[in-house]
């Protein structure tokens, strides 16, 4: 026969180890606004509403800030005003866009201008949703305009240019991960130690979530064909930022091919090796614009990049077969609907 | 019934409380429609009730429709209307930008993910 004290004791340990199972006094608090056009969602894990509330007001102010700095399509825009005077004069610019326009000029460089912030000439004849596509002699034309070479960065005066007229600078591939870095530090600059920053895919997270488990990033399945099969990977995250470039965002299909937004800056045209592309590095600026970068390269140049750069990379190619670096494998599970 | 059976009858009936709690926090509460105004919700409420939500923006009177399971900005005082060009959707979101009014069905993301990258 079983003795009381034993028994008592057994329940006691019991209740103590659900006790501890129950929530922390950590919550979880999230909200998104529109901003970049696009929408940017923050969740932060903190004890208080007040100092979520706090540092989700400054955090967003800051990101707005940013985003009224580098509007392509706002004439008050920093960016603008380096478009305009392309060719002309040097344009004074704050830090942030400064140092935005250093790290595009890094990557394009990194990449050997697979990635280039001023691909605009050639952007702006595209019409995705329109269905039109540029003719082969307008490309040709624009296309001596796009080099990010002939980005002129003065550190010392903080000052840009462009040096030939009818060059446009478009931070559309790097800026909204570099926002989401600006985040990030204004979260952290807010004592919150854990959160996730999703500027629509660029995704930048840091420290964990109340359970202790790192945070959960569907990767969106290129091919998506319903509702069930929208994720083809989860991969699990802490101080560490994703973004994925595919081509199934913006595009049309013509004579059975795809043209879609990630254009190769050599040819004009969108790039055609890659179905997507996701990147994982320390910060979203880099996992931004090198995703992109490597969606042009295509998944044996791109993979030597990411490899290069000491990123984890998962790519899906033109046949829908994947190519993922080796630490990235731990982190990843496919899913079983795909 | 003695103080040890009491205790562990105790234990028993917490235990199932705290599972209940659990799996309802780890189950997908459904299919949820959320509207949100100037970055703060201002309705919430399940796909599968039919009904229309007036919503005061930053500009005016917006209408969304929830019917079918589906969402859709019916009327937007905006120029463009591009939010009501969208349509119906089950998931994802719809902008009104001058009216700073968007809605997220379905959540805005999976249940079992923090964020989709892609």
């Amino acid at each position: 026969m079983m003795k009381k004290q034993p028994v008592i004791a057994m329940a006691i340990l019991l209740l103590a180890a659900l006790l501890s199972c129950s929530p922390r006094k950590e919550s979880v608090y999230r909200k998104s606004m529109p901003i970049m056009d696009t929408i940017v969602s923050i969740t932060v894990v903190c004890e208080s509403k007040e100092q979520a509330e706090k540092a989700l007001k400054e955090t967003f102010a800051a990101m707005d800030h940013f985003a009224g700095l580098i509007n392509f399509y706002s004439d008050a825009s920093e960016l603008s005003a380096i478009n305009r005077n392309a060719g002309t004069s040097a344009t004074k610019v704050s830090p942030e866009t400064f140092d935005v326009i250093e790290q595009a000029v890094f990557v394009a460089g990194k990449s050997g201008g697979a990635f280039d912030p001023t691909i605009g000439p050639v952007v702006k004849l595209w019409d995705f949703a329109g269905r039109k596509m540029p003719s082969g002699i307008d490309v040709s034309r624009a296309l001596p305009l796009v080099n990010y070479r002939d980005i002129i960065l003065d550190r010392k005066n903080s000052s840009v240019l462009l040096r030939k007229k009818g060059m446009l600078m478009d931070l559309g591939g790097i800026a909204k991960g570099y926002a989401a870095d600006i985040a990030a530090a204004s979260l952290k600059k807010n004592g919150i130690l854990s959160g996730l920053v999703a500027v629509a895919g660029d995704i930048r997270t840091f420290g964990m979530k109340p359970d202790r488990t790192p945070w959960s990033i569907g990767i969106k399945n290129p091919r998506q064909t319903g509702e069930r099969d929208e994720i083809i990977a989860k991969v699990r995250l802490t101080q560490k930022a994703i973004s994925t470039s595919g081509d199934y965002e913006r595009y049309f299909i013509a004579d059975g091919k795809r043209y879609h937004h990630i254009l190769d800056p050599e040819t004009g045209f969108s790039a055609e090796t890659c179905r997507s592309v996701s990147i994982v590095a320390d910060t979203a600026v880099y996992t931004d614009a090198f995703s992109t970068a490597v969606f042009v390269l295509g998944p044996e140049q791109g993979m030597r990049l990411a490899k290069e750069m000491g990123f984890d990379a998962l790519i899906i190619d033109g046949h829908g077969t994947t190519h993922i670096t080796d630490g990235l494998k731990e982190k990843i599970s496919f899913e079983k609907n795909t | 019934m003695t103080l040890a059976d009491r205790a562990l009858f105790t234990v028993l009936i917490i235990a199932s409380f705290a599972g209940m709690f659990y799996t309802r926090e780890a189950l997908s509460q459904g299919t949820e429609v959320i509207i949100e105004v100037s970055g703060k919700p201002v309705f919430t409420a399940s796909l599968d009730l039919d009904r229309d939500v007036p919503i005061e923006g930053a500009h005016g009177r917006a209408g969304v429709e929830i019917r079918d399971g589906k969402v859709r900005m019916k009327e937007a005082p905006c120029d463009n209307h591009i939010c009501m060009k969208q349509g119906w959707i089950t998931r994802g979101t719809i902008v009104c930008l001058p009216n700073s009014i968007v809605v997220i069905a379905g959540g805005g993301v999976k249940k079992d993910v923090d964020a989709i990258t892609g």
